[in-house]
């Protein structure tokens, strides 16, 4: 066994008809599992011009191809589809237990397409999946549905795993993910919704069927490496969060970063960590991208920083094969909401959650923030997307586009933690003009009228991350070019210098170590190669199961490309990983223009690229060249330069036809057929 | 000698080339270093600092290719 399974399962939600099939070893070699392998699948299976939430669109629940082979922080699970926020191609990925189930099964992706007549989960062990029924669970929330589905199907030693939607997959909120482990979420590009289309509610895993690979003995001694270096950095317990306040006054150059020291940050804090940094240097947008520290100052944001969180933690935890541990546990039940929903234990709050929830919206009620991220966890709604809607819908509200009546008699102003806590709750039920909103900004914004487009903050019908692309241009060409549009985890300009892909890969740029940040030409070839290298070797870290925080670690400690071989014993050289890189992310863009989808239709919001620029701040006056950007970027792809879309020298050079629109027989063989409806 | 340096930008880079190697002399010890690059007293005592991704005595004789990584605060979520 090379580390993946060589299986995929199909299931057709209409008919019950199921499918095990055999890909050829050439197909991994070409585009790895994980990410590779579903955006093929659906490349070659979702018709053109698919209604993302009708029956022809496929989702696929991915696992790594390295995933529970004995390599570290390879645990995460990707879900595949046709994204209906964005038309184009849908990622979403996840840590926690699912994506080893999976392999456990026996599969490295299992696929669903068509839609149930009733509510259904899908059970799978080793003997193969069943259809059934889930009407005792439809309406509970994703954690109540898990626990549910856990419980009834608990049968044997092994404790099953499972993923669930919540209110707002079944409501068809293209804002809604997919969760796990208590609501743990793969939450953008809306594929809650596209389960939830399907009459999904729920996939439990049981498998225990091994994986192994071609060298496990290599494989552990290679990952005891980059555990032990993980593990020997660490801070005093009493370090407060704030400390790093002290990144506004360190000087703007240009440098590489050893990711693993810099990897301490999650370890303590875990992502939330970021915000004190990243409010005070500019990288965090503030006032719905239309602010400064000067809305939303120092006091404020210590009162939702990090030690805040911390305060409420029980304990870390780890997701599958993880040595970092960002994750934690929070006790909530002494906060000012938590008797809303009776909330007592849930996740320390993402990065992105705190900062959408207190600094976009100007809100320094860290209570709000906390029971906002439990309540949308277990609605199963993307949080970064749904803060968006909240600051949008706070802007039309004081610029007089939509008035109290229209919001219910809410009161829609800057900081107002009530307001923003019931209008999430009206996106989640689809209620009043929460229905208008439910499906992101730019839904809305079509919805509502133009003269509300202004505010609504969005790249190709995706809502940005928490990084500034006025910060990071480099973020900026990413969200503008990336086929998932607006996706912050594909790299950036101080991520690329963690990576050092330099010292393995032969054509990547190395980071200057010296000189101001601000000298350096963005539109320039040179740039444009280092954008390229992070973006290839993302794919790879998703093909694996990797996580980025793993990622920024750099090549040295997370040995990427030495744990392939050695998991599958081809032998390959970076730069060949990094062609395979290459291939996947045309592959995703060629699933676009199959779709249909122009792509200039991803080029970046107004605001996220200072048109106009800010007036004060650490940003001001910052307007980001993003067309010139572009086509620059594009042109290092070997895409068009002038449309973007992928050129014929580079879709032969890769292999792209034949993969593609080649007679499937060449990549697969039935393996068996057979009816998954239960019959109990 | 040359030592492959990942330092904080407040540190002094003037003895650092563009591809982040600083010149030093032979004999140079991990602490000597730490001085010569100006690294805050404070930063050393709180935040980690590690020769060739180990914890190393300052009493260290720094060799040729050796690696200095001290923790720079950047953002990520």
């Amino acid at each position: 066994m090379k580390g993946y399974t060589g299986k995929i399962l199909t299931i057709d939600l209409t008919t019950g008809e199921s499918k095990v099939i055999s890909i050829k070893d050439e197909v991994y070699e070409m585009i790895l599992s994980g990410v590779g392998l579903g955006v093929w699948w659906c490349y070659r299976n979702i018709p053109a011009g698919a209604d993302p939430l009708g029956p022809e669109n496929v989702i696929g629940l991915t696992s790594g191809m390295l995933t529970d082979t004995g390599s570290c922080i390879t645990g995460r699970w990707v879900v595949v589809t046709k994204s209906p926020s964005t038309g184009g191609i849908g990622e979403a990925n996840c840590g926690g237990t699912f994506a080893p189930g999976i392999k456990a099964c026996g599969f490295d992706s299992i696929f669903f397409t068509g839609k149930s007549e009733k509510p259904v989960y899908v059970y799978i062990d080793n003997n193969g999946p069943q259809i059934r029924d889930a009407d005792h669970i439809w309406g509970l929330d994703a954690t109540e549905a898990e626990e549910a589905l856990i419980k009834e199907c608990w049968t044997s030693k092994k404790k099953p795993v499972a993923c669930t939607i919540g209110t707002a997959g079944e409501k068809l909120s293209w804002m809604a993910g997919i969760c796990n482990d208590r609501g743990r979420i793969a939450a953008r590009q809306g594929v809650g919704g596209v389960m939830g289309s399907k009459n999904l509610k729920g996939v439990v895993l049981a498998g225990t069927k091994p994986v192994t690979c071609e060298d496990p003995k290599g494989m552990k001694e290679l990952s005891k490496r980059c555990a032990k270096r993980l593990k020997l950095v660490t801070l005093p317990p009493i370090v407060p969060a704030g400390l790093l306040h002290v990144a506004r006054f360190l000087p703007e150059i240009e440098m590489g970063v050893d990711g693993v020291v810099t990897g301490v940050i999650m370890g303590t804090w875990g992502t939330a960590g970021a915000s004190t940094m990243t409010a005070v240097t500019g990288e965090a947008p503030i006032k719905n991208w239309g602010g400064s520290t000067k809305d939303f100052g120092l006091l404020k944001i210590n009162r939702v920083d990090a030690s805040k969180l911390l305060s409420h933690q029980k304990h870390r935890y780890f997701c599958h094969s993880c040595v970092y541990g960002c994750g934690g546990e929070c006790d909530i039940s002494n906060t000012k909401y938590s008797k809303d929903g009776n909330y007592s234990i849930s996740h320390k709050p993402e990065y992105e959650t705190q900062w959408v929830y207190t600094g976009v919206l100007c809100c320094d009620d860290a209570d709000m923030m906390l029971w906002v991220n439990e309540y949308l966890n277990r609605a199963g709604m993307d949080t970064i997307s749904a803060g968006h809607c909240v600051a949008m819908a706070i802007e039309c509200y004081e610029n007089g586009l939509l008035s109290k009546e229209d919001f219910g008699g809410l009161e829609m102003t800057w900081g107002n933690a009530k307001s923003i806590m019931e209008f999430t709750k009206m996106m989640v039920e689809r209620r009043g003009i929460g229905d208008a909103f439910a499906d992101g900004v730019k839904r809305a914004a079509e919805t509502l009228g133009q003269q509300t487009s202004k505010f609504a903050v969005h790249g190709g019908g995706m809502e940005p991350a928490m990084h500034d692309s006025r910060f990071d241009e480099h973020l900026a060409i990413l969200y503008a070019t990336d086929p998932t549009p607006s996706k912050h985890t594909t790299g950036g300009y101080l991520y690329y210098g963690c990576m050092h892909l330099w010292k393995k890969v032969s054509w990547a740029p190395r980071q200057n170590v010296v000189g101001s940040a601000k000298d350096h030409n963005v539109a320039s070839e040179k740039e444009s190669m280092k954008v390229a290298a992070s973006a290839y070797y993302r794919r790879l870290v998703d093909g694996i199961g990797g996580c980025y925080f793993a990622m920024i670690l750099g090549v040295e400690t997370y040995p990427v490309f030495e744990w392939l071989n050695i998991a599958t014993g081809w032998n390959k050289t970076p730069d060949e990983y990094m062609f395979i890189g290459k291939r996947i992310w045309t592959m995703r863009q060629l699933f676009n223009i199959k779709q249909g989808l122009d792509p200039w239709y991803s080029r970046p919001h107004g605001r996220m690229v200072g048109e106009p620029p800010l007036k004060v701040g650490k940003l001001k006056g910052k307007t980001v060249k993003i067309d010139d950007m572009m086509k620059q970027t594009w042109e290092v792809y070997g895409w068009d330069r002038e449309t973007g879309i992928p050129t014929r020298n580079t879709v032969e050079e890769l292999d792209l036809v034949r993969l593609l629109e080649g007679p499937v027989e060449q990549f697969t063989t039935e393996f068996s057929t057979f009816n998954a409806i239960a019959k109990i | 000698m040359k030592i492959e340096l990942y330092a904080p930008a407040m540190c002094d880079f003037s003895r650092v080339d563009e591809n982040g190697y600083l010149d030093i002399p032979e004999g140079t010890t991990f602490g000597e270093s730490l001085k010569i690059i100006k690294l805050p007293f404070v930063w050393r005592k709180i935040f980690p600092c590690l020769l060739n991704y180990e914890k190393a005595p300052l009493s260290t004789i720094l060799k040729d290719g050796d690696t200095i990584s001290i923790f720079t605060p950047i953002a990520g979520g």
